[in-house]
């Protein structure tokens, strides 16, 4: 029930960016390259270059199973659960039927968050039992411990990795301050007992990746 | 307790959401390193493509910003274009798009979508999607029976079974189409116990997707298939019913059940209802041998057939192109599948530019598909189509006259290759996907 709620309060997310800037590009250049090889960046010939004209494409929004997809490609799921399928099957007579921004609706974000919620959870069953170098997401948060064991610079790891992995682009400082204050709250409304249990870090991670797998990026192309 | 924590997790992270957007707005205007505009122009370029959103580590994306810095920009459409998810989900779209009269892409894959999408795959001449004679079904060692529903009269004929089965059981579909040679229609024979046996015959005049379940369901049940002329022109041609409608054509060809003096006006029909008429009856002739009554069904080839739904008048026509016959008795009456071509003159003749040996007449859907897809503005509407695909933006073939004539010739100089448009289309400039960069 909590983490219901939890994911619709995180579909809020989504609402205010559309509402907020639904004409903006996203065509940003990543500024963070962190998942590739740097030297092989020599292998990019640099031919005489004084100007750039950057790609002039619009937003487009992504369709139902467009979305769907796109999660389960950045989440690297290729074979997905009966949960999700589940999920999807619920949710997708709220996605969009075509790629105008226009089609944009709040039903819309609040499944496609809660869609997000069930492939996170994917993500964390498929993570936790790995070693630390193992893992592409979770970092070296310990799962098997409660929220308080996860330490700050954990928790901004993973944020980063979600972001990198999901969207192509680092976490910003206003992401990573605002989620710090999400964590604030969450461990606050804890109470003593819910706070001590092991399944409270894991509800923190799952929140926060259902964040960010649901955002702007998440919906449009 | 709880509540005052989900009010919060709202407020922040809305706020965070807010704050990210403008952080990107603003890091859009900076300069931006060389390389970090392969790679970012190489993400745009590959999802756009595909139509998913890509891991950042996926080996592609490095693969198609090399091919990028190179210059080589069509070999890194080519690379995008690898992904399954281009048939699967970016042609598969477009194709469910063209498939039905909603023009909607929240319908099941089709017999419609699957000629589209092996037609692009196997990078085949495009225009034989009016007028071949083939469709595509699952490779049964790819997708097995027991698994897809794919009898062939019961699952593909006459139901979509076989093409809503494979994708709801997550087939990769660009890679278990196979192409078959020869259209199928449903031919049923009495048994020694005159119980009704179904089996299949060649089509007689098999036209690509024209003849396809999707479409024959969607223009030529009930009706008086003149909507199969009017959506054929309006998905291949990128033409509404009021775009090529012309009163000044001849009225010979419009039928009988078209009221010559609407509301005791004769000048209403001269200037308003002939329009339309004088077009879509002068080619309906080449549907009159269709129907479609739980299947597709060519009248004429199923002669003492007791099919389901079977209807036919003396001459294999379909009677619902003679009905209503006393709304105006001197119509013209429909006793063959010929059709005449009245859209070739005026503005018609320059937008269309029909083009072939024969451009006024013929016989058949087979002859009335090869006449559409001859024509320029058929290159210019898959040109379209592809653009506004891959590249979000619209192409407005009237106002964008130079960019349509530039994409149509380059069409056809690739043999009308739907794959090969797509990655040339998605590297121009104009599609706005790669960073241009000069010196």
């Amino acid at each position: 029930m909590f983490l219901k709620r939890t994911l619709l309060a995180i579909a809020s997310i989504g609402l205010l960016s559309i509402y907020g800037f639904n004409c903006a590009k996203t065509n940003t250049p990543l500024e963070d390259l962190s998942a590739f090889d740097h030297n092989s960046i020599n292998e990019f010939s640099e031919p005489e270059q004084t100007m750039y004209k950057l790609a002039d494409s619009p937003v487009a929004l992504l369709s139902g199973e467009q979305v769907y997809r796109s999660m389960l490609s950045v989440a690297g799921i290729s074979a997905p659960s009966n949960e999700i399928i589940g999920e999807y099957n619920r949710r997708k007579g709220s996605f969009a039927t075509g790629n105008s921004v226009e089609l944009m609706n709040s039903p819309m974000v609040i499944g496609m968050t809660s869609l997000g919620g069930e492939i996170c959870n994917s993500i964390i069953n498929r993570e936790k039992p790995l070693k630390i170098e193992s893992r592409k997401y979770l970092g070296s948060v310990d799962l098997s411990k409660n929220v308080a064991a996860v330490t700050a610079e954990q928790y901004a790891e993973i944020i980063y990795n979600f972001s990198n992995y999901f969207w192509g682009r680092p976490v910003t400082e206003e992401e990573q301050g605002i989620l710090n204050e999400f964590r604030t709250s969450y461990e606050t409304a804890l109470s003593a007992t819910d706070k001590a249990a092991v399944a409270s870090s894991t509800k923190l991670v799952l929140s926060t990746c259902a964040a960010l797998i649901s955002t702007f990026d998440a919906m449009t192309y | 307790m709880r509540h005052s924590l989900m009010a919060k997790s709202l407020a922040v992270i809305g706020l965070m959401s807010v704050l990210t957007s403008y952080a990107e707005f603003a890091h859009a205007q900076s300069a931006v390193p060389a390389a970090d505009l392969y790679i970012s122009d190489a993400k745009r370029l590959y999802e756009r493509l595909a139509g998913v959103k890509v891991p950042l580590d996926d080996v592609r994306i490095r693969e198609i910003a090399l091919s990028l810095s190179k210059g080589d920009n069509l070999e890194a459409a080519r690379r995008a274009t690898e992904h399954p998810s281009f048939l699967n989900l970016t042609v598969k779209q477009m194709a469910l798009k063209l498939s039905t009269r909603e023009e909607a892409i929240n319908v099941p894959f089709n017999d419609f979508a699957a000629s589209f999408l092996g037609v692009t795959r196997d990078r085949t001449d495009s225009r034989e999607l009016l007028f071949g004679n083939f469709f595509y079904i699952a490779d049964p060692a790819l997708a097995p029976a027991d698994k897809v529903r794919s009898n062939l009269v019961s699952d593909i004929l006459s139901s979509n079974n076989h093409y809503s089965d494979l994708e709801s059981k997550n087939y990769d579909l660009g890679a278990v189409l196979k192409r078959q040679p020869m259209q199928q229609i449903v031919y049923a024979t009495n048994d020694k116990d005159k119980m009704i046996v179904e089996a299949t015959v060649n089509s007689p005049d098999a036209a690509g997707v024209l003849t396809s379940r999707s479409f024959t369901s969607s223009h030529l049940s009930a009706g008086t298939n003149r909507r199969a002329v009017e959506y054929t022109f309006r998905e291949f041609l990128c033409l509404r019913i009021e775009d090529w409608a012309d009163t000044r054509a001849s009225d010979l060809r419009i039928g009988r059940d078209i009221d010559r003096f609407p509301g005791g006006d004769h000048n209403k029909f001269a200037t308003t209802c002939k329009g339309c008429h004088t077009g879509m009856d002068g080619f309906r002739g080449a549907f009159a041998k269709w129907d479609y009554t739980d299947m597709p069904k060519n009248i004429d080839a199923l002669k003492g057939s007791p099919n389901r739904g079977y209807n036919a008048d003396a001459n294999g026509v379909a009677p619902k192109l003679n009905q209503n016959g006393t709304v105006f008795p001197n119509g013209y009456v429909t006793i063959d599948n010929s059709f005449v071509n009245n859209s070739n003159m005026g503005t018609n003749s320059s937008v269309i530019e029909w083009r072939g040996d024969n451009i006024t007449k013929g016989n058949g859907v087979k002859e009335f598909g090869k006449l559409v897809s001859n024509t320029k503005r058929f290159s210019q509407c898959m040109s379209k189509r592809i653009f506004e695909s891959v590249c979000r933006k619209t192409l407005d073939l009237t106002s964008q006259t130079e960019l349509a004539k530039r994409y149509a010739e380059e069409f056809e100089k690739q043999n009308y290759r739907i794959k090969d448009m797509y990655e040339f289309i998605s590297v121009q400039p104009e599609c706005g996907l790669i960073s241009q960069r000069g010196t």
